[in-house]
């Protein structure tokens, strides 16, 4: 009965109630994205560490993979220490390093270790020698190479004055597929040993990954993958160990600008949703008083009052909860759109991930703001003194 | 010629004996104050896995110029003569990049081209062109910040809409009396879009208000955060005059559709009769 009072009463006034909505959609849109930008950056970071599929990385001190120049000069002690580890069931070892196919710089990733995942092979096959290498589709696309092609490989640029240094032929045997590629990036895979030749680096790497035991499907347990770690950060002091979560975070940090204004702005929508039904509903009770002190003298009881306040708070926040899901829902995506354009940011980077959670969260945080914001309009509404205000306001 | 030192390198404080004279090495403050270290103490560095260390003397220390591209920076600073470090790294005749420093009216386009010409393996650039490169990143930020204030700028629209019409529909029965005792639609069409006007600037007032104090709070903490001294947030008079005359046209526009869909009323409906 109730229900239908207060849905008529916000139908009376179609004009307000098609503002009001319009402002508490956008606060909802925007908290969901909120939401969504939030776990939106652990999703992607977690989606690309579990492409890759490695539960440990040891890094040089401070770093992290690919962040700085900076290599392990003996990764030796570091491989062994972990084979000997039974826990541990592969490594791989990874040197990174910009070498020269003619002037054109190419991002060579030198690899060791067995049933890698690092990157998947699309077409040919996989490294097998020290000349072979395999290319990403920007690298194949830029030499004009195909399977089987010879790719001549310098450490420097080619010029003038180093016409002479040496170059190294490569044979191309396949074309791969890395996770976490920066776009139009060119990549190639090659043994670790030829890079560190071509390098002069003997023994550098530039981090090295491990696998668990047990978790080939999935990761192995956090603990299981901590206590891996605390033990070669033992070993090795100096170098930074990461196990997931900590990899994890210490990703995270970095972006923690993004994080707090996620939760600076939900804080704001949620504040603006809370002030935008607590004036309409008490300006709309001040504005009906009559009607309301009318009602309570045919007998209508407070509580009836206060649940036809509520439910025009509800039916205001459930129509904004339609409207606000779609357009958060599209929002997201253009947000996305706006942030993605960024250079560095690795293919297939999201900061925002459209999910039905985050939607659900937003209009559950910004029903319970709301129903708070209706309830002291309708406790005032409920305590009107009806004899005073039937004669003021008919008199 | 100074080297900034990019290799990862171990420092320790050394209470040992100098076996050579220790080289110089300027280190960056913020690894001064947290490993304790004072001008003067010695060193020592070695690289990541390497069991040789070398001995250098603090001679200084230095704070990096704010740099937004190095903000989530973790790793820190240490400058070396060029020469030192090649003999540290064990590394000769290389260099990350070489700056120059032209002469008071020089040409600097075809110096450029004169440089690039010479296909010695490097490309120069003007310095203009790699700082707009390396801020990218916060140009599309910049953009995101765009594209969230015109979604806030919505939302304040339709928050002030809404309020205006319940404003308007409370006077209804005062206007129509005014309308009644002759006072004109145009005097009438001034006062609510003057009151809205007014309502949305004592907003923007009130808005700005709070952007300064949120400013402060936000250029304190990331300051704090990041041990940096770069301003993450800065309100300036355009902002101010921006803020003003977005609430000045909202104000009017919705003012103005308020009045109109008032005056569509039918007066001796508004009136009781």
């Amino acid at each position: 009965m109730m229900a239908r009072v207060a849905f008529r009463n916000v139908m009376r006034h179609r004009m307000r109630t098609m503002f009001t909505v319009i402002a508490l959609s956008i606060a909802v849109a925007l908290l969901a994205d909120m939401l969504m930008l939030s776990r939106g950056m652990e999703k992607t970071f977690y989606r690309v560490l579990a492409s890759v599929g490695y539960e440990v990385r040891v890094c040089p001190r401070g770093t992290l993979p690919f962040t700085t120049d900076a290599v392990l000069d003996e990764s030796g002690p570091v491989v062994t220490a972990m084979n000997r580890d039974e826990r541990i069931e592969r490594t791989l070892s990874v040197l990174g390093t910009t070498l020269h196919v003619d002037s054109l710089p190419l991002f060579a990733l030198g690899v060791e270790g067995e049933r890698q995942s690092l990157y998947r092979v699309i077409a040919g096959r996989d490294v097998a020698s020290p000349n072979e290498i395999v290319l990403n589709k920007n690298a194949a696309l830029a030499f004009h190479t195909t399977i089987g092609d010879s790719l001549q490989l310098r450490r420097d640029a080619s010029s003038a004055v180093l016409a002479f240094s040496s170059t190294r032929s490569m044979i191309v045997t396949g074309v791969i597929d890395i996770p976490f590629d920066l776009p139009n990036q060119r990549t190639a895979i090659l043994p670790l040993k030829t890079v560190q030749e071509i390098r002069d680096q003997p023994g550098a790497v530039s981090f090295v990954v491990a696998k668990l035991k047990g978790g080939e499907e999935s990761f192995a347990p956090l603990d299981e993958q901590k206590a891996v770690a605390a033990s070669l950060a033992a070993k090795f002091p100096d170098l930074s160990v990461y196990s997931m979560d900590e990899l994890l975070s210490a990703l995270q940090r970095q972006l923690a600008y993004f994080k707090q204004f996620a939760l600076i702005l939900s804080t704001i929508s949620l504040l603006v949703t809370f002030l935008l039904v607590a004036v309409v509903l008490t300006i709309g009770v001040g504005e009906r008083r009559g009607e309301i002190a009318a009602l309570r003298s045919m007998g209508f009881r407070r509580r009836s009052i206060q649940s036809m306040i509520l439910s025009e708070s509800a039916l205001l926040l459930a129509m904004s909860a339609v409207f606000g899901s779609v357009l958060g829902w599209f929002l997201a995506g253009y947000l996305d759109h706006i942030l993605t354009q960024s250079p560095s940011l690795p293919e297939g980077y999201r900061f925002f991930i459209p999910a039905w959670r985050e939607i659900l969260m937003a209009i559950a945080l910004s029903g319970a703001a709301g129903i708070i914001a209706a309830t002291l309009p309708a406790i005032s509404a409920a305590r009107i003194d009806i004899p005073k205000t039937l004669h003021e306001e008919v008199v | 010629m100074g080297m900034n030192a990019l290799l990862p390198l171990i420092i320790a404080l050394s209470t040992l004996g100098r076996v050579e004279p220790a080289q110089p090495i300027v280190l960056e403050s913020a690894l001064g104050q947290a490993m304790h270290i004072a001008a003067g103490d010695t060193v020592q560095l070695r690289l990541p896995g390497a069991t040789l260390s070398h001995a250098y003397v603090v001679s200084g220390f230095y704070s990096p110029p704010p740099d937004p591209a190095g903000i989530s920076r973790t790793s820190r600073q240490a400058w070396m003569t060029l020469p030192d470090l090649e003999q540290f790294s064990s590394r000769d005749d290389r260099v990350s990049r070489v700056v120059l420093s032209l002469t008071p009216g020089a040409n600097e386009d075809s110096l450029l081209d004169a440089l690039n010409a010479t296909e010695l393996g490097f490309r120069a650039y003007r310095a203009a062109d790699v700082a707009r490169q390396s801020s990218q990143t916060f140009v599309v930020i910049s953009n995101f910040h765009k594209a969230i204030s015109f979604l806030s700028i919505l939302t304040g629209a339709a928050f002030l809409a809404a309020i205006v019409l319940l404003q308007v529909q409370e006077l209804r029965r005062s206007l129509g009396v005014l309308r009644v005792i002759g006072i004109s639609k145009r005097r009438i069409y001034t006062v609510v879009i003057g009151e809205t006007v007014l309502l949305a600037n004592v907003g923007a007032a009130a808005g700005v208000g709070i952007a300064v104090l949120v400013s402060r709070f936000v250029n304190s903490y990331y300051r704090s955060y990041f041990s940096t001294n770069l301003l993450f947030s800065s309100i300036e008079g355009w902002h101010v005059i921006l803020a003003f005359g977005i609430a000045s046209t909202v104000g009017v526009v919705l003012g103005s559709l308020a009045t109109t869909y008032l005056f569509k009323s039918d007066i001796n409906e508004v009136l009781g009769r």
